[in-house]
């Protein structure tokens, strides 16, 4: 078991003469490794011997390539690696983070938010105010007390 | 892993600046390499020629990153076998479809055959087509990462050192891919033989 497991070192020949002929000597006996050796010799001998003609493909290559290569977005890919594509990504992402909070968006962003919570603290302040008013006379009342 | 070629890297460059003959040379130089290749790990397909071009073409975009220190060989096979593997990966119903091209004798006669010791010239040349069929079926039932270095070690007859290059890998790995693939072929080769005996034995 432990020869057929030099099964790759012999196909290899990575093996010196000695362990060659200890190998050969086992193959006489393992019908695994005869097998497996008969099977792999014919097929790559049928592989090889396989023809495959060749069209001549370079000029038409060549074409598509450079009609392919003008476009924008191709001339981006290709100066762009993998890595340097998602830091440009994250430096733009950045960027436009910190102009969304630029003091000037924040200053605009804060006063709207305090004038609406001061708007609402007001109308609820009138509406408890409001709720005292049951008469005519409580009405003229309460617009003195408010200054009106 | 091969030398760097100034010739490869003078057509290179004047690519980059746009030079159309340069890349049509450089193509030219190279497409038999990539054609072996992707006919060998894909089979016969008609695809073949677009995939050769599809291989090129990734090869142009990628051009402006390719560093000329290194070889530009193993580079260009290196992309044309992983797109091999990617194409291997989304054809899975073409193993089923060589075989059942082949009649029922012609099974067992060429399997047969294929388990005979043979001369030099191996399994007769009078049925090639049926011979390369039944091969092909067999690579088909491999993992594609198997099957490809398989191709680049025993066809192609590449040292481990630059499969491991052309693979993107280490070289123990595509030792362990090429001794797993001779070990899976003998073992599907097995299961057809002995789905044949059954079939035999019934019979009888």
């Amino acid at each position: 078991m432990r020869t057929c497991n030099r099964f790759d070192n012999y196909r290899d020949k990575e093996m010196d003469a000695a362990q060659r002929r200890e190998f050969e000597a086992h193959r006489t006996v393992c019908e695994d490794c005869r097998a497996k050796e008969t099977l792999l010799d014919n097929l790559v001998r049928i592989l090889k011997r396989e023809s495959l003609p060749m069209p001549d493909l370079a000029g038409r290559i060549a074409y598509q390539a450079f009609q392919q290569g003008s476009s924008w977005d191709t001339l981006v890919i290709s100066w762009l690696r993998p890595g340097l594509a998602f830091a440009a990504l994250t430096l733009v992402l950045v960027l436009f983070s910190f102009v969304w909070l630029l003091p000037g968006n924040g200053t605009i962003s804060a006063y709207s938010e305090y004038k609406t919570l001061m708007d609402e603290a007001d109308t609820i302040n009138l509406e408890e105010r409001m709720s005292q008013v049951e008469t005519n006379s409580d009405l003229v009342i309460w617009l003195e007390q408010e200054g009106n | 892993m091969g030398t760097v070629d100034p010739a490869d890297s003078a057509l290179i460059e004047s690519t980059l600046k746009g030079d159309q003959g340069a890349f049509t040379e450089l193509v030219r130089r190279y497409q038999a390499a990539v054609w072996g290749t992707v006919c060998r790990v894909l089979g016969r397909s008609s695809e073949n020629e677009d995939v050769v071009q599809e291989v090129f073409l990734r090869a142009f975009i990628a051009l402006r990153r390719f560093d000329l220190k290194y070889p530009f060989g193993p580079w260009l096979l290196r992309i044309a076998t992983n797109y091999c593997i990617d194409q291997l990966r989304k054809r899975k119903g073409r193993k089923i479809q060589l075989w059942s091209e082949l009649r029922e004798y012609d099974q067992q006669r060429l399997l047969r055959d294929l388990a005979q010791e043979n001369d030099s010239e191996g399994p007769g040349v009078e049925n090639a087509e049926g011979y390369a069929k039944v091969a092909q079926a067999l690579l088909d039932g491999l993992n594609p990462k198997y099957r490809a270095a398989f191709v680049l070690r025993e066809i192609e007859e590449k040292e481990y050192a630059e499969v491991a290059g052309i693979l993107g890998t280490s070289e123990i790995a595509a030792r362990v891919r090429v001794s797993r693939a001779r070990s899976e072929l003998q073992k599907k080769f097995r299961a057809y033989l002995s789905g044949i005996s059954g079939k035999e034995r019934k019979q009888n």
